[in-house]
């Protein structure tokens, strides 16, 4: 017998790890840099944070919210760890005053937030480069030929995607280059150029939340070797990796193939070659060939399966219903059972009210993979559709259950995996649709729970109240009713004028987008 | 085991299929239980005593009074410390 409580609140400290002063860290998600400077006992130091975020999101208070990978410069710079950042952005992001709108509206939001910390304020272009201050601390944004002599030893920081990102962008997905817009050889070479020096570098793959496609992961590996100044055969292999990319880039397949097979000789225990091998084999309708070489991936990676294996959750996300189902179709011709994928073809049939097509993808992807919480609170949503109201209360239950303990929805803004933290923002509004569900079917007593929980989480609205009124009443609870229906009347101008905020920042936004095309 | 426990008004309690979940309306807490905690969490707003409520899991479950007393009383110290009950 065993009584386990979950749930409880979040935890910030990292895993204990034992660093060496002048080694490369190599890791999964951003966040866990902080962790690294933070163990290392850094102080005081100049960041050159070269990637196509900024991940300086303001934390209001960091010991009892998330540090994420949107927002771990934050505490870097609240706790004194850096005292100056230089944002390195890509190089096509600075070609025109266009193309660096989107860095100025970031730079804006960034010393809004900031501002609520300490003297926080964005200086304007100096020298061609973007200047803010941040808690009374410089902030530059430039391309990498901007970056000035820096004589410090830096906090050398890069995210994959730098590589991949031609552009930032501010509130749209961004493309992805189709190959690299700068190699990691390059990109080593012009920082060695700068005369950048750092006993402190940390690089991310960012694979996890799509920014990082996962067949150039292995770009973060050539970027570690190379900054650790490797010169064996590991990197030779990663070389001839990218030869392969390039010729795939051309168009020759086969040709792309053989180099890939020759790189998989070279680098025996990397799943890189083998995922690449799979993917040019589904493509040439081989599929068999390219189950095998995927299989051959996952063994040596088993960081291969993810919801991010393929860019379908990407493309969704961009509006591109297409390029998303082309995407999961490759994956399921080279992973049959990739839950990930069937999630992702069901999410598009709900898109087009396909519920039974729907609902029969979220059937495969649960049964791949029983804790999957995204497909139980979509299945929810297909079952309502076709008023089973039964199943989908299960549904919905069942997905309250794995947030409880521990699932979290695959498009979160992630954490270091050391955060064993409760994180599930739509829990609340699940409890709403719950109680809605349990009130159709009469379960009154757990309806109202339901009501009260989602309102007390910060679901209050207007509509959850009269609602919640309405089986107070049924109840015979004609006082409390009463109390809801008052309640939520006095909400009523606030909701209106959020819904209003909201509608015109859309349609401003969408606005923006055609005009600026 | 002579002492009781009194559930804050300002909790809330969900059964999610065997297991639930409670939420406490003052802090925003959510805090899961599993299918045992959920039954000593029912038998504690039923009876209140934990003497009571280890007697009544002994009889539902097959485990010693030691076993049992020692999970409740973790489970009691879990729940403190997130306020959503008081020992007197």
């Amino acid at each position: 017998m065993n009584a386990v409580a979950r749930g409880s609140p979040p935890k910030v400290a990292g895993e204990p790890v034992v660093l060496t002063p002048s080694s490369v860290h190599l890791m999964e998600n951003h966040d866990g840099a902080y962790y690294i400077w933070r163990d290392l006992g850094v102080k005081d130091r100049i960041l050159v944070h070269i990637d196509a975020h900024h991940d300086m999101w303001w934390a209001e208070d960091t010991k009892a919210s998330l540090v994420t990978i949107a927002n771990f410069i934050c505490p870097a710079l609240k706790e004194g760890i850096v005292r100056e950042v230089f944002w390195v952005v890509p190089d096509a992001t600075w070609e025109s005053a266009r193309a660096r709108r989107p860095v100025w509206q970031h730079v804006k939001l960034i010393a809004k937030g900031f501002s609520k910390g300490g003297p926080s304020a964005v200086i304007g272009m100096r020298e061609g480069r973007l200047k803010a201050v941040l808690l009374g601390k410089p902030v530059t944004v430039c391309p990498l030929r901007l970056l000035p002599a820096l004589g410090d030893d830096v906090l050398l920081d890069i995210d994959t995607d730098y590589l991949l990102i031609p552009r930032v962008t501010c509130w749209n997905y961004e493309d992805h280059s189709p190959v690299p817009w700068l190699w990691p050889r390059d990109l080593v070479k012009r920082l060695e150029e700068a005369g950048i020096r750092s006993t402190v570098r940390t690089v991310v793959y960012s694979v996890e939340g799509g920014y990082t496609p996962l067949k150039w992961k292995y770009l973060g590996d050539e970027l570690a070797a190379r900054l650790g100044g490797s010169k064996d055969s590991w990197l030779d292999g990663l070389e001839v990796m990218n030869d392969g990319a390039r010729a795939e880039q051309r168009g020759e397949r086969e040709a792309a193939a053989r180099i890939y097979s020759e790189a998989a000789r070279r680098l025996p225990d990397s799943a890189a070659p083998w995922f690449r091998l799979a993917l040019l084999y589904a493509d040439s309708g081989q599929t068999e060939e390219g189950r095998n070489c995927y299989r051959e991936a996952v063994r040596r990676d088993s960081s291969y399966v993810t919801a991010y294996s393929s860019q379908g959750f990407h493309f969704e996300w961009r509006e591109e219903p297409e390029r998303s189902e082309q995407e999961h179709s490759r994956m399921l011709a080279i992973a049959p059972q990739d839950p990930y994928a069937y999630l992702g073809m069901a999410r598009l049939a709900a898109r087009k009210k396909k519920w039974a097509e729907a609902e029969d993808w979220l059937r495969q992807s649960i049964e791949a993979h029983h804790s999957l919480m995204d497909a139980y609170r979509i299945l929810a949503k297909v079952l309502v559709q076709q008023k089973r109201y039964g199943e989908a209360i299960e549904a919905y239950e069942r997905s309250l259950k794995l947030a409880l303990a521990g699932a979290r929805p695959i498009d979160l803004i992630l954490t270091h995996p050391a955060q064993h933290v409760f994180l599930d923002p739509e829990h609340s509004l699940i409890h709403a649709r719950l109680a809605r569900l349990y009130s159709l079917t009469g379960a009154d007593r757990k309806a109202v729970t339901g009501f009260r929980i989602s309102i007390g989480a910060g679901c209050d609205f207007p509509v959850l109240r009269f609602r919640l009124a309405r089986v107070y009443f049924r109840q015979k609870h004609a006082g409390k009713a009463a109390a809801e229906i008052w309640a939520g009347v006095r909400r009523l101008p606030v909701t209106m004028w959020r819904a209003c905020r909201r509608w015109v920042r859309r349609t401003g936004l969408r606005l923006g987008t055609v005009l600026l095309g | 085991m002579t002492s009781r426990i009194k559930i804050s008004d300002d909790v809330l309690f969900q059964e999610l299929q065997g297991e639930a979940v409670l939420f406490n309306l003052k802090s925003g807490v959510y805090f899961g239980l599993d299918t045992t905690g959920t039954r000593m969490w029912q038998l504690m707003s039923e009876h209140g005593a934990l003497s009571d409520v280890v007697k009544a899991m002994m009889q539902e479950y097959d485990v010693t009074e030691e076993r049992c007393a020692e999970d409740l009383v973790n489970l009691v110290e879990k729940l403190k410390e997130h306020d959503l009950v008081s020992v007197e």
